[in-house]
């Protein structure tokens, strides 16, 4: 045994607290270095092998347009986002009120609920020349398509979520005679709040592809048009540009779902431990 | 609310081809303390459902009162404590309590009879606390509260304390034996603690396998209140040996 004073713990110098931007930063520069060096590689490729300006348009040239085109890339932009924040809410609606009817209705369940998840071999971007045949050239054909495609992963995970209920609570709600309507607003639709987002995520990446495939597909504006239409002008230069724009916009859209989410979980911190 | 009694005549039950009770009797007088002790998958939990009408046996008659067991759950008169506090993780205790009340409509959410029943439990300083704040002890203390805070005919507790620790257990029979004497409701338990029936019951009903069925009825004549010193005495050791005769030899003697 020895006697010597317990050590003293080291002093905490090495470590001081880093700064939550500097630990950004230190996550961010990687990747951003390595599309520097691609952009950089790709301009100076297209000019040592002298690649034709229709088969790919160097990073300058796509600058270029962006500036020439602000405008109409602008205008496009807004009639995307336009079809894809109505699909997307419309398609919240139907995921919605499907999955409540396929779990409260028994029927429902063994009627439709296969039909839904069989309707999902159905390779649905093959639906959208079928739609412009119905609806024309207007934004319906661009919502249906994109209802089509979206709803899905909002029903099928907050069907998910209304069924993780606890089987003791069941219990007890039914011990006091309290109705199916009951245990499910009470109990099931909060239980399954925390599924619901992790759908919609999904849902908003899968509306804008509805989006711009129902662009391609027919439509005399968005950015979906605009890439179609460049290419038979073999316009490469405009086709980036508003490949960079529709990926622009699905990125902000993603992650102003995600905000919400995080506004929502901050909110009521506690239906974030349903699933515990 | 007036304190029921509970009988029950001839219960049978099955599942499929599974019999799990079978040609069962049983009376709980009102405002006594019973318990179904008995090894596990001997139907106890079954019979407790049934017992309070929340569940409908295949065979036989349950009367609550004067009235059959089903209308003692229309009527919102059954408490209900489960093994699981299960409890609504985003709701407070006092939430939790005010919520099966509201929905037995019983009551305004805020009501005094939510916070008494907290208080019953010992649980009044931590009303504001949400379920994962609450230790497992605490957690079925609420539980208990929500039950008691119907104000209902019939307890009905499924093994309420088997998930507990020993220390938290004895603690919380206690707390339950002074509730029931305060509140003087009909309670049914059910257990697979020999020391736990004894200590807290009138009558024992001890269960057997194959199919479930009463195999004896044991009267506990030991004085209330009972304070947990009473687990050292012969009076409570000898309870203790007879029905763990019972339980522990008919099982080998099927082995």
């Amino acid at each position: 045994m020895t006697a010597t004073a317990p050590a003293r713990p080291a002093p905490l110098t090495s470590s001081a607290p880093t700064s939550s931007w500097r630990l950004r930063w230190s996550k961010l520069w990687p990747p951003l270095l390595v599309a520097v060096i691609v952009v950089v590689a790709w301009e100076l490729a297209v000019d040592v092998f002298d690649v034709s300006s229709y088969i790919i348009a160097t990073p300058s040239e796509i600058a270029a347009e962006i500036v020439a085109n602000w405008q109409l890339l602008l205008t496009n932009t807004w009639v995307t986002t336009q079809e894809v924040v109505y699909g997307f809410l419309i398609s919240i609606v139907v995921g919605v009120a499907l999955a409540l009817a396929v779990v409260r209705f028994r029927f429902l369940d063994r009627a439709i609920y296969p039909l839904i998840v069989l309707f999902q071999v159905v390779p649905k971007v093959a639906l959208a020349p079928i739609f412009i045949l119905w609806f024309g050239y207007s934004m319906t054909p661009k919502l249906v398509l994109i209802v089509v495609i979206a709803f899905f992963p909002i029903t099928l995970n907050m069907v998910l979520g209304l069924r993780r209920t606890d089987e003791d609570l069941l219990l007890l709600m039914n011990s006091v005679g309290s109705s199916k309507n009951e245990i499910l607003a009470r109990i099931q639709v909060p239980t399954s709040l925390p599924y619901l987002f992790a759908g919609l995520r999904i849902a908003i990446t899968l509306a804008v592809i509805g989006a711009v495939v129902a662009e391609f597909a027919g439509s005399q504006n968005g950015l979906g048009h605009q890439i179609q239409f460049a290419s038979t002008q073999l316009d490469t230069a405009q086709m980036f540009a508003a490949l960079i724009f529709v990926s622009v916009l699905g990125l902000v859209l993603y992650y102003l779902v995600g905000f919400v989410e995080y506004l929502f979980k901050r909110r009521f911190p506690h239906l974030a431990l349903a699933d515990v | 609310m007036t304190v029921s009694g509970i009988s029950a005549r001839g219960i049978g039950m099955a599942f499929g081809s599974t019999v799990v009770l079978d040609q069962l009797d049983i009376d709980v007088p009102a405002g006594s303390f019973v318990t179904l002790l008995g090894p596990s998958g001997c139907g106890k939990s079954t019979l407790l459902k049934i017992l309070g009408g929340i569940l409908t046996p295949t065979v036989g008659e349950v009367m609550i009162g004067d009235a059959p067991a089903r209308q003692a759950v229309a009527a919102k008169q059954i408490g209900l404590v489960l093994q699981r506090p299960a409890l609504v993780p985003w709701k407070t205790a006092r939430e939790n309590v005010a919520m099966l009340r509201s929905i037995a409509g019983k009551g305004k959410a805020r009501d005094q009879a939510v916070d008494d029943a907290l208080d019953l439990v010992g649980l009044a300083h931590a009303a504001d606390r949400y379920p994962h704040q609450l230790s497992g002890g605490m957690a079925q203390r609420v539980s208990i509260a929500r039950a008691l805070a119907m104000d209902p005919a019939i307890l009905l507790m499924d093994e309420p304390f088997g998930a507990l620790d020993a220390i938290t257990r004895d603690s919380m029979n206690e707390t339950l034996a002074s509730i029931w004497a305060a509140t003087g409701k009909t309670i049914v338990f059910v257990t697979h603690s020999i020391g736990e029936a004894v200590f807290l019951s009138d009558t024992v009903n001890v269960m057997g396998v194959n199919p479930g069925r009463i195999i004896d009825r044991m009267t506990i004549d030991i004085d209330r209140p009972r304070r947990a010193d009473l687990l050292d005495s012969a009076e409570f050791t000898g309870y203790s040996t007879r029905l763990r005769e019972q339980l522990v030899v008919p099982q080998q003697a099927g082995v």
